[in-house]
């Protein structure tokens, strides 16, 4: 897969690879798990967070004829999450905990967001939490149904963030710019009305998603706000709340500070950016 | 020395080299790894998960 750009896209199908890879230096720049990357710089991996990927975006799915339709309901049920290092996971242990349950009261496993939905399908878990397309996937082909969008339990849900290694910041900090300025830039064009996020959709689906146009331009547009690609900054407080939660947890330990684990200069140089001046793919 | 022992030389000889070669190829390749040196030069290789 070739970016038209100076980077090159690589595409993984887990996030253990995509840790394992930033681990060893084989991929100086990745999009991740934002607790995952708190976890590594805990770990004394020379990584910074950046900038975001998008907020939203995830979302907790059912089978149709689940009898789930609470958060209480998942009590005894088997839930997939990325990774346990992720605010999937998060949210889900926050939702229980406000319910009265705890995260022992539901077995986790961790899957490959790809596999969800075949998973789900079959019934080997009784739920199913990821970023999309994976979620609405579900939807669209017939046997998934919401429990809750992310962004009604934890409104502007941070999911992936841009890690990049420090080594990279240090000798080649002008891409890492860059490459954040795009991000902010794009950000914005998506943001700018839902023709744009449609052609997007229709641009993307084959060459980066390997899916369907119908199932992106389903996740960009049902509803509107399912995926926000606005406000992409790195904010101090939302990381700290991250900390909070994941200590809570048991999956961070807090020897990390805001400071260790992230360089927001980068991201503090996109304040004001402008959406690029583009008509969208031809 | 017979004709048939300097051939049997020469082969030899003729397979330590290319084996040398070999060995500093490899090394050179995977150690120093020229391949991926020059692609860092003009690309960065950004991973990501298909999901949003």
């Amino acid at each position: 897969m070739t970016g038209e750009g100076f980077y090159e896209p690589v595409r993984f199908s887990g996030f253990p690879e995509i840790k394992e890879s930033i681990v060893s230096g084989h991929i100086p720049a990745t999009f991740m798990l934002a607790p995952l990357a708190m976890k590594l710089r805990e770990q004394g991996v020379p990584i910074k967070i950046v900038y975001l990927g998008h907020r939203d975006g995830t979302a907790m799915m059912v089978h149709n004829n689940s009898d789930i339709r609470s958060i209480r309901d998942l009590k005894n049920k088997t839930i997939a999450v990325p990774n346990r290092y992720s605010n999937q996971f998060l949210i889900i242990f926050k939702a229980l905990r406000d319910n009265g349950l705890t995260d022992k009261d539901v077995n986790f496993v961790e899957m490959p967001p790809p596999d969800m939905p075949a998973a789900l399908y079959a019934n080997s878990v009784d739920a199913i939490t990821s970023g999309e397309p994976f979620m609405a996937k579900t939807q669209m082909e017939g046997y998934g149904r919401v429990l809750y969008q992310a962004k009604d339990i934890w409104p502007e849900f941070i999911s992936c963030v841009l890690v990049v290694r420090e080594d990279l910041i240090k000798e080649r900090p002008e891409w890492v710019q860059q490459l954040v300025d795009g991000i902010a830039r794009s950000g914005k064009w998506l943001e700018g009305g839902m023709e744009r996020r449609m052609k997007a959709a229709d641009d993307i689906s084959q060459q980066y998603y390997n899916q369907k146009p119908e199932l992106l331009r389903y996740v960009l547009s049902t509803p509107p706000d399912r995926v926000n690609y606005a406000n992409l900054m790195l904010a101090r407080e939302e990381f700290e709340k991250i900390a909070t939660l994941g200590r809570e947890a048991g999956i961070l330990n807090g020897s990390a500070s805001f400071e260790d684990y992230t360089d927001a200069s980068f991201s503090d140089k996109t304040h004001g950016a402008r959406s690029y001046d583009w008509e969208g793919p031809k | 020395m017979s004709k048939g022992l300097r051939l049997v030389l020469g082969v030899f000889v003729a397979f330590l080299g290319l084996s040398l070669l070999h060995v500093w190829l490899n090394i050179g390749f995977q150690k120093f790894n020229f391949f991926a040196a020059s692609q860092t030069k003009t690309s960065l290789r950004v991973g990501f998960l298909p999901v949003t």
